[in-house]
């Protein structure tokens, strides 16, 4: 019942990072430092920030993978830390690194998140048929992922991602390795994830993508959350800036 | 389907499938060559459980004994191998970030991997354990219960060591993990969990082959032999069940059925110790182990050296890099030391002094020789992988201004500055232990530059056709036809000589041709590597030209 409420309730936010804050070596070094931001059901949200800003190891906390130890992540209402496996129904993610499932094929790959998380049959070759088509994977599909070049491995991860059709896809570069074609591709159906009223979350060092599909944007810096706001806001608000000069004179202070 | 059986699945699925690129022909000639030496092993065990047939016929007891150091070497085996296969699934896997974003509890997760370590454990056990308590049943015609109960001794052998080793490192790992230098720690622990293990094994050896037979060593010897029937309680009461030996003061049939269940009563109780340790520290455990070590690091400073030194320095630190990779590199250099004071110390006791025993002495003298030539074989791991551990930062080696030839020799000095002294000591303690002028020269002639040519037909074999397609380092070590296929030529070289030399004592030849005909086998061993060596390296241009990135 109350799973139901947190789902019904449009306004709330589908993703809550509240104070979270992760530090390494006996807490000499923080990686994120106290970061705080919501997002929104049917957005695009672009996570942005330098290299070892902090951005994977958030994303990392986000998706359980890394323990919260300061804060709370809620998805969809559902604490990441104390209702794991209800958050984690919720989203699906596609990680930096390439999928370690290496022999088994791309079909083997789906089957086995579609069991996991409960995907009947028809939905699995529903949402496989439209996606290989669209990342022109269709021949590889029963090959081996061992045979895969990292940007096919990047399109498969994709498609697992969606399989159970999430209310949030969390995507970790993803543009890295994928040719032209299929980054336009994956812009495309990331609009219409939102455009079914659900929300992408990316983080992403090609600024140019995220100003053109990013409703919101969040940069962080040291772990330090530096900007946080609607796009054409944040424009405004700095003088009609591009998102690079933006970016540029925000995470500039940080990176060293 | 249950997440739990899905787990199991894929795990099984995505490690025992043959790589795509291994033709017919490949896989056949590694299911021969396994099947010749596992042929080989289970013989010679046989064997010698059919030359004890009389023993066994007259003393129920010994039969208890036998059947009591099968388990234990089983338990052994397991635990050996069992935990570094565990750590490597439960903490050090890459694939612990994907399990951890799936919506699965980290408990199912953990029972999953640690399932698929029992049943590989298991299927070990039971194919080598299984056909030599068959034939002790046959031989000592014991009753129709113990070829039942056999089986599934057996399937739950592996269970104890396991659970053991799983309730040690649950702790252990989540303190490593809050520590600097994660993997050296636990890589230091497992090897002081070894060495006193083999300690303690080795001093139960050193009592019982006592050559001094006087109350006081007898008495030592029983106290030992009580203490580790004690200490391996689980594993006593299953022999005794099996081998309808009465307990707790029943009748037998009342008596197995409680020895069974005390078993299975202790395994079930560790398995729950062990679901709570998993719900307790399991997850944070092995998330705090696959976390990236973002710790300040000191100011170091520039030091130059030759290139060669360079490149065995880079050889050393990319095999020390994951804790897994060095376990099967390092820890596995230590066994031919450990064997040869075990197999010495086996021979000294049954030498026996007397005119007439010279023969025997003659051949109980020779055969640690050949046994230590076939576990030389484990010495080879970090060479027989190295380019395939290279992994995509291949191209980086091939984009430096250094020729093969110098690569090559780096790796080669690198590994053989490990193998050489184990395998001189190895030699040295067998040597020093059962003192033989003609057996001192020949073996350390023929042993130690064995363990070199292994060496380089290891890196060049390796050179030849490396698996670089790999997303988990530990992909480059396990299933690699290189490691395999190198230990199984040497393990082969040394049984063979084992199998002449028994075959040739029993038909009585004279000493002087049963050890002429041994050393020719040892030698021939050195010889075919060394000529398989100079055709390989002839070639290294051509192998390394050819390799694709």
């Amino acid at each position: 019942m109350q799973e139901k409420d947190v789902i019904s309730n449009s306004s709330a936010p589908i993703l809550d990072i509240d104070h979270v804050s992760m530090s390494y070596a006996n807490g000499s070094v923080r990686a994120v430092d106290d970061l705080s931001f919501s997002l929104k059901r049917g957005e695009i949200f672009g996570f942005l920030g330098a290299n070892g800003a902090g951005k994977t190891t958030t994303l990392k906390m986000v998706t359980g993978i890394l323990p919260v130890k300061s804060g709370s992540i809620k998805v969809c209402g559902h604490d990441i830390t104390f209702d794991a496996i209800e958050a984690k129904r919720n989203f699906g993610f596609v990680p930096d690194s390439p999928i370690i499932f290496d022999k088994y094929t791309g079909r083997e790959y789906i089957d086995f998140l579609g069991d996991i998380y409960g995907v009947e049959k028809s939905r699995r070759e529903s949402v496989t048929a439209e996606l290989l088509e669209l990342f022109s994977l269709k021949d590889a599909f029963d090959k081996r992922i061992s045979g895969y070049s990292h940007g096919m491995k990047q399109k498969i991860a994709i498609i697992g991602s969606l399989i159970h059709s999430p209310d949030l896809w969390i995507l970790d570069e993803p543009m890295m390795g994928l040719d032209p074609q299929s980054s336009f591709a994956l812009k495309e159906l990331m609009k219409k994830h939102k455009a079914e009223g659900k929300t992408v979350f990316f983080s992403t060092h090609v600024l140019d993508v995220a100003e053109k599909i990013c409703d919101r944007v969040a940069i962080i810096g040291k772990g330090k959350l530096m900007l946080c706001g609607d796009m054409d806001e944040i424009k405004r608000a700095k003088g009609d800036e591009s998102l690079e000069e933006i970016f540029l004179s925000v995470a500039g202070e940080t990176h060293e | 389907m249950n997440n739990y059986i899905i787990i199991l699945k894929a795990l099984f699925k995505n490690k025992f499938r043959f790589s795509e690129s291994n033709s017919k022909g490949k896989k056949l000639a590694f299911f021969l060559l396994f099947g010749l030496v596992y042929l080989m092993v289970v013989a010679f065990a046989v064997s010698v459980i059919v030359l004890l047939k009389d023993v066994f016929l007259q003393f129920t007891v010994i039969v208890q004994k036998f059947y009591f150091f099968v388990l234990m070497s089983s338990a052994v085996v397991v635990l050996f191998f069992g935990i570094i296969h565990l750590i490597s699934m439960l903490y050090l896997s890459k694939d612990t970030d994907f399990y951890s974003m799936l919506p699965v509890k980290p408990s199912t997760v953990f029972f999953a991997k640690l399932s698929y370590v029992y049943l590989c454990e298991a299927a070990i056990v039971l194919a080598i354990a299984f056909p030599v308590l068959m034939v002790l049943g046959i031989v000592a015609k014991m009753w129709v219960w113990y070829y039942i109960i056999t089986i599934l001794t057996l399937l739950i052998v592996p269970v104890f060591p396991l659970v053991v080793a799983a309730i040690v490192a649950v702790p252990v790992m989540l303190i490593a993990s809050k520590l600097k230098n994660r993997n050296v720690i636990s890589l230091v622990f497992y090897m002081l969990l070894f060495g006193l293990f083999f300690s303690a094994y080795i001093y139960f050896i050193y009592l019982s082959s006592s050559s001094e037979l006087t109350a006081e060593s007898m008495t030592a010897m029983l106290n030992a032999m009580k203490a580790v029937e004690y200490a391996l309680y689980p594993y006593t009461v299953l022999a005794n069940a099996v081998c309808g030996i009465s307990m707790y003061g029943l009748n037998m049939g009342a008596s197995t059925v409680v020895a069974a269940g005390v078993f299975v009563g202790i395994s079930a109780a560790l398995l729950v110790i062990i679901w709570f340790l998993a719900k307790l520290m399991y997850a944070q455990s092995a998330k705090a182990n696959n976390q990236t070590d973002n710790s300040k690091a000191k100011v170091g400073e520039f030091k130059s050296t030759t290139s060669m030194r360079a490149l065995i320095k880079r050889e050393y630190i990319s095999s020390l890099r994951t804790t897994q990779v060095a376990f099967q590199c390092y820890v596995v250099l230590l066994l031919p030391v450990v064997m040869s004071i075990i197999l010495s110390l086996m021979t000294k006791s049954s030498i026996v002094v007397g005119e007439d025993m010279e023969y025997i002495n003659n051949y109980l003298r020779i055969i640690p020789f050949c046994t230590l030539c076939a576990i030389l074989s484990t010495v080879g791991n970090g060479a027989s992988t190295t380019f395939s551990r290279e992994g995509t930062a291949f191209a980086s080696l091939k984009v430096l201004p250094v020729d093969i030839e110098t690569v090559v020799k780096a790796k080669v000095a690198a590994w053989t500055m490990l193998a050489v002294p184990v395998t001189i000591v190895s030699v040295v303690i067998i040597n020093a232990m059962n003192f033989d002028l003609a057996c001192m020269f020949l073996s350390f002639f023929s042993l130690v530059p064995i363990s070199v040519v292994f060496i380089i037909f290891g890196v060049l074999w390796d050179l030849k056709a490396p698996s670089l397609k790999w997303t988990d380092p530990m992909q480059a070590i396990k299933h690699n036809m290189h490691v395999f296929g190198g230990q199984m030529i040497m393990m082969t070289g040394g049984l063979i000589s084992i199998f002449v030399s028994t075959a040739l004592f029993f038909v009585e030849l004279q000493s002087a041709v049963i050890n002429a005909v041994f050393w020719a086998l040892i030698y021939s061993v050195l010889v075919i590597f060394a000529v398989v060596d100079f055709v390989l390296y002839k070639k290294v241009n051509e192998f390394y030209s050819r390799i694709e990135i």
